[in-house]
């Protein structure tokens, strides 16, 4: 699934392709989420933590041929490799109790849920300006 | 579709949860059944709980790491809890024995309250995870618009 056969990515833009990438992630995390929430009074049940933040963070600034940075603060210019981002997934450490069993924080993954989902909207509310922007493009330079 | 999976996943826990609060309920109703078919007093019961993996086959091939490690909970059965029955002296009973002491279920009603409490709370975290999923997926259909 390489997103860059996509050929309309070019045109759209690569802020849409993280973007997209991000909401994929995030949904993915919200079932992992989920799940813990599931399984609370399951005996045994290890609970699960979805990271990739420090992924796509490394993803945004290595990778492809890099446009050079004059100054340190420039953002970096190679957006590719942050489609293909592999999120990471692991026993939530957390909610360790030290004798390798684990006990779900019912108000904390609770909170972790709600974070997600409100950066999920935010996420999907920018990908529709960035796209309400090229509409607007269309429509006008015609004009 | 992740978020369509998460509900499937917060399903299977709303589903366990019921069928939990179900058992509790009817341990608080025979709290005082002293007859059964099977002679004895009511016995009280609890649930037991297993994570189970979610998903068709497919759907785990074409997301490997994701699909095995996604789990649902389902209840395995319905376990009856041994026989230590409150023995109480009432020989005015028409279940008394030969002493007069009839023998109650071992059932304490704050242990079920609590229990049911406890399977309310987890119910309606499942319940948040859904409407959370369901705002998510409307959230991305306004991306079309």
């Amino acid at each position: 699934m390489n997103s860059r056969s996509l050929s309309f990515g070019n045109w759209v833009g690569r802020t849409v392709q993280v973007l997209s990438r991000s909401l994929d992630l995030r949904s993915q995390r919200h079932a992992v989420i989920s799940s813990n929430l599931a399984n609370m009074d399951t005996p045994g049940y290890k609970p699960l933590e979805l990271t990739f933040e420090k992924e796509l963070q490394e993803a945004l600034g290595q990778g492809g041929p890099q446009p050079i940075r004059t100054h340190q603060d420039h953002l970096p210019g190679t957006l590719d490799e942050a489609a293909t981002i592999q999120p990471r997934l692991r026993q939530h450490q957390d909610y360790a109790l030290g004798n390798g069993s684990y006990q779900l924080d019912l108000d904390r993954e609770m909170a972790r849920l709600a974070q997600n989902s409100v950066a999920y909207e935010v996420t999907a509310q920018l990908i529709a300006r960035k796209l309400a922007g090229l509409r607007l493009a269309i429509n006008e330079g015609g004009k | 579709m992740n978020l369509m999976t998460a509900m499937d996943v917060s399903a299977t826990g709303m589903v366990a949860e019921r069928v939990r609060l179900n058992v509790i309920s009817m341990n608080l109703a025979n709290a005082k059944t002293t007859r059964t078919e099977t002679g004895t007093p009511y016995q009280r019961r609890t649930v037991i709980f297993r994570s189970r993996p979610m998903g068709q086959p497919f759907q785990q091939f074409l997301n490997e790491q994701l699909g095995e490690q996604i789990r649902g909970v389902e209840v395995v059965r319905i376990e009856k809890r041994g026989g230590d029955f409150k023995k109480i002296h009432d020989p005015g009973h028409p279940d008394a024995d030969v002493n007069g002491y009839v023998f109650y279920p071992n059932i304490n009603l704050v242990e079920e309250m609590v229990n049911m409490l406890e399977a309310t709370r987890s119910y309606e975290a499942n319940v948040t995870a859904v409407k959370a999923a369901k705002g998510m997926a409307l959230k991305a259909l306004e991306i079309g618009r």
